[in-house]
């Protein structure tokens, strides 16, 4: 097997006693797009910040491209960074920032010129070349700090949380602009952000942390569909969680369930023990609203609407069950449509398919 | 609208209120020196320009050029120690910090005049009494010119986004070119402020030369403090608008070299 781009092997980092990194492994193949995503404390950007050896791990191992790079000190380690706030030379012009990197490697005058010229065409800056960075657009700016890092042909290009600071059309289509350069360029590159809709949408692969550990790492569509544990499916999209007991010890794959009197059989990622209380998590819009059950397979649960949240393509129903929890449907707003009214009866039906039950303890 | 105005126009009236106060005493000033007569009488008293060619004799120029070297020297001495010392005391937590910076700015908020006396007591009780005029004025004027490049170069510091040089440092430079071509060019500006404002400090104190000069070595503010003792002459307005022209030309000239007013508009040198 070829050697990965990026490999972490048991990294650790601590911050005093607590660990901000407690033990990671994570690989970023050859041209991957891999995204650390995870709410601020989870340790995503401590791990960047170890990739690109501004600090140390105090336990495991970082190889670059198959070479160890613990003892390289960053300026020799061949990456490409771009910070949430630009950190653009503000003394240089935007030809001085993006041909900076290469002037470190000694790259001679001729040879710069023509791959800064590249760069910022790759930015779609062309012609900007004497602009100050100060006299520029935030939109501008991070472009140009894209290109400054792309120039010098790194192993791995790391994104700390780019586009935060731009507001949020220009942020869609920043999205999908780097996406598209880092395609043609074919850079490895690992992002970090909070941000669920850039990770859904920018990466190939995403690596969802928390207190300091991965908790899953798989492509956006398994991660939304399928998340491996209590809190993926939490913290990812928005997710109904039902208190239902497993009915016998399973786990790894599939448990039978029971919410009252029905019992069905649902995905289980995570080891459950028999007869104890767990979590049944489904997604609002793998749900639907029957004005009476049908007493199948599905789960069905009788409830009464009790608010309508409109947004536009969807509108979310929220029902109060009869057991005192309550949970969220919801309904594309396709033509002629109108939800149950406010204080109507319903079912809320989900199918056994679009469920999936996690310990109720596992939110660590 | 009317009402709307009246804060406006109150603040018009007190800059206009602050500016005749600062202005007012220059130009009576200057015009006393156009003076006639031997009187010093605003306004003059007939126009002669013999007042200026008394100030501009060996006896008035040698002082304010002995002011002006050793406000040079001094301002230059106290940024070459002021910029690590602002680097220590903004980038590092160590033991003695907060003795080091009240060190380093304590001179600010000390009476001129103690620190004169203490200097005074303590270059006679470690035996240097040789080093009287030139060495001791120097000493002097470092320790309390150095509070001014500490304070500025450490406000750029702090002004700087420090992702800057974690930047540069992964485009591949080494610390030492990082601190060469991003930390230093953008502290520029803060450091010659401070050492403008040492110059300045430096060339109108007298409190510290008036214990640490000795004659034949004075500056100019000793000479006038001097001759004051005898009275006042316009020969003396003459020299006092001639050391107003000094600290003038001096921030003109580092204004057009090192843009220190990026400095005091600090928002312009943000990346």
């Amino acid at each position: 097997m070829a050697d990965a781009a990026v490999s972490l092997r048991g990294v650790r980092k601590l911050f005093g006693s607590a660990a901000a990194v407690d033990g990671i492994d994570l690989d970023a193949q050859q041209g991957e797009f891999l995204t650390l995503l995870g709410p601020s404390g989870c340790g995503k950007t401590t791990t960047l910040n170890m990739i690109a050896g501004f600090l140390h791990p105090d336990a495991g191992s970082i190889h670059l491209a198959g070479r160890k790079v613990d003892d390289l000190p960053p300026f020799r380690r061949d990456i490409g960074l771009v910070f949430q706030d630009y950190a653009l030379f503000p003394h240089m012009t935007v030809a001085e920032n993006v041909a900076f990197g290469l002037r470190m490697r000694r790259v001679d005058k001729a040879e710069i010129a023509k791959r800064v010229a590249a760069a910022l065409d790759l930015v779609k800056l062309t012609g900007l070349d004497d602009r100050r960075p100060l006299a520029m657009s935030g939109g501008q700016r991070q472009r140009v700090a894209l290109a400054r890092a792309l120039v010098i042909n790194p192993k791995v290009l790391l994104l700390d949380e780019p586009l935060s600071n731009l507001d949020l059309k220009l942020r869609e289509t920043m999205r999908l602009e780097i996406t598209e350069v880092q395609r043609r360029t074919g850079v490895t590159t690992i992002l970090v952000t909070h941000d669920q809709g850039e990770a859904l949408v920018m990466s190939d692969r995403i690596a969802v942390m928390n207190r300091g550990r991965i908790e899953q790492v798989a492509d956006a569509r398994t991660i939304y569909e399928r998340p491996a544990t209590r809190f993926v499916a939490q913290f990812i999209g928005n997710m109904n969680l039902l208190d239902v007991v497993a009915v016998g010890p399973g786990g790894g794959t599939t448990c039978a369930v029971r919410f009252g009197a029905q019992t069905l059989t649902v995905a289980a990622p995570q080891k459950l023990e028999a007869e104890q209380h767990v979590l049944l998590a489904f997604r609002p819009e793998r749900s639907t609203l029957l004005a009476r059950p049908k007493d199948d397979a599905a789960l069905e649960l009788a409830g009464t609407v009790r608010q309508h949240v409109y947004l536009g393509t969807r509108t979310e129903v929220h029902v109060k069950l009869t057991n005192g929890a309550s949970c969220v449907v919801e309904l594309a707003n396709d033509r002629g449509g109108t939800p149950p009214a406010i204080g109507s009866a319903v079912t809320v039906r989900i199918d056994a398919a679009d469920c999936t039950a996690y310990p109720t303890e596992s939110c660590g | 609208m009317r009402t709307r105005n009246i804060p406006w126009a109150m603040l018009r009236g007190t800059v206009v209120l602050l500016y005749l106060f600062i202005l007012v005493p220059i130009v009576i000033t200057v015009s006393v020196s156009f003076n006639a007569v031997n009187q010093s009488k605003f306004p003059p008293l007939g126009f002669s320009l013999r007042w200026w060619a008394d100030a501009m004799s060996a006896r008035w120029l040698q002082p304010l050029a002995f002011s002006i070297e050793l406000g040079l020297v001094a301002a230059v001495l106290s940024m070459l120690l002021g910029m690590p010392l602002a680097f220590a005391l903004v980038r590092h937590r160590f033991p003695g910090r907060d003795a080091l910076t009240t060190l380093a700015l304590g001179p600010l908020a000390l009476p001129a005049l103690v620190t004169g006396i203490g200097l005074l007591q303590f270059i006679h009780a470690a035996g240097l009494g040789f080093l009287f005029g030139f060495p001791t004025l120097l000493i002097g004027h470092v320790l309390i010119c150095l509070p001014f490049s500490v304070r500025t170069t450490a406000i750029s510091l702090r002004a700087m986004p420090p992702n800057l040089e974690l930047a540069a440092l992964s485009l591949g430079a080494t610390p030492s070119t990082v601190l060469r071509e991003i930390t230093l060019p953008l502290v520029k500006s803060g450091v010659f402020a401070g050492g403008v404002f040492a110059f300045i400090h430096s060339f109108t104190d007298y409190s510290i030369s008036l214990f640490l000069s000795r004659p034949g070595t004075q500056p100019i503010t000793i000479t006038i403090l001097s001759f004051l003792e005898y009275g006042f002459a316009p020969t003396l307005a003459a020299v006092a608008a001639l050391t107003l022209v000094v600290p003038l030309v001096l921030i003109a000239i580092v204004q057009r070299v090192f843009r220190i007013g990026d400095f005091l508009y600090a928002e312009n040198a943000r990346g």
